[in-house]
């Protein structure tokens, strides 16, 4: 049971960089931001942060990547009425990519007491499963063995009072079911 | 009472909370880095237009939404303990014997419930995933 419990896993957000087929060139640079949103095909709600245009590359989203999203940063410096792009305005220097959330699995190696019976583990991992899968973890969370403080710790972050409001009670069984073990 | 029952019970609670739970504002995030924008907006039903405003809270969700996205974190909830995201996502693609040799995504029509028998079935085939090694 516990080799199967192994396999079970919990997600954890890495990013992961891959070609971009977006290589537009302007060597002349571009007046507004509006003009590289039209010419290079950033789409819509892209913003400016610092000499980076963050927003979705609308060429990513036809070319059939399966990518959970794309964060695409297209080079672009302001010099004299105009935004200079070195070269080219482009998804992250065309080459460079966007950004490609992949999610990965950690294994939880090992289960202590009082994970030790099967219903408490289907239980168990079914709340972190679901709670990860609803985005109520953090990134990054992750859990090599399955014991009390591990739980604990991993269903603190579960935003539990601000976004499940009406389960107030439940929640205060929760915390009160988890200290008495 | 023994200690693994209170401990079973309390995650039962807990459990039932996530499940009657919806919480798009995190949900959206989470479930667009799974599934893609395509796949997510082919299983709701909506345009991919209107899940990036969703999702950018430049419009509230509706709750019928809301409701599907939730039973779709669920899903991948459960799918995730048996699947890497990849595997997620073809599994909503793969014909089943058990859906009757149509995929998952052929069960959940346009502006489907959760509690339509088709999103059902398709729930408690994700959930024996989970039930499997456990029992």
């Amino acid at each position: 049971m516990l080799q199967s419990v192994a396999r079970h896993v919990i997600m954890l957000t890495l990013t992961m960089r891959f070609l971009c087929p977006q290589k537009p060139q302007n060597q002349r640079g571009f007046r507004s931001i509006d003009e590289i949103r039209r010419r290079t095909r950033i789409a819509p709600g892209s913003r400016l942060a610092g000499n980076w245009l963050v927003g979705e590359c609308q060429w990513c989203l036809r070319s059939g990547l399966r990518t959970g999203r794309r964060l695409i940063e297209m080079t672009s410096r302001y010099s004299g009425n105009r935004f200079r792009s070195p070269g080219r305005a482009r998804c992250v220097s065309g080459h460079k990519s966007d950004i490609i959330l992949v999610s990965t699995m950690i294994q939880i190696g090992s289960a202590k007491a009082p994970f030790t019976s099967p219903r408490v583990v289907f239980q168990a991992v079914s709340a972190l499963g679901r709670a990860d899968a609803m985005g109520l973890l953090p990134a990054n969370e992750h859990i090599e063995t399955l014991d009390l403080s591990s739980f604990r710790r991993a269903v603190r972050h579960i935003h539990l009072p601000a976004s499940l409001g009406t389960s107030a009670w439940i929640l205060a069984a929760i915390w009160s079911g988890l200290s008495n073990t | 009472m023994d200690l693994g029952s209170d401990l079973e019970r309390t995650l039962e609670h807990l459990n039932l909370a996530l499940e009657e739970s919806p919480v798009p504002e995190f949900e959206w995030n989470r479930l667009t880095d799974f599934l893609g924008l395509p796949l997510l907006s082919r299983l709701l039903g909506i345009s991919a237009v209107s899940i990036r405003r969703y999702k950018a809270a430049a419009r509230t969700t509706p709750d019928d939404v809301a409701d599907r996205l939730h039973f779709l974190s669920l899903v991948v909830g459960d799918l995730g303990g048996a699947y890497n995201e990849i595997g997620i996502r073809q599994w909503f693609e793969r014909k089943r014997t058990q859906l009757d040799g149509r995929t998952p995504l052929d069960s959940l029509k346009t502006r489907w419930k959760p509690t339509q028998p088709g999103p059902r079935r398709l729930r408690d085939l994700a959930r024996a995933l989970v039930a499997s090694p456990a029992t």
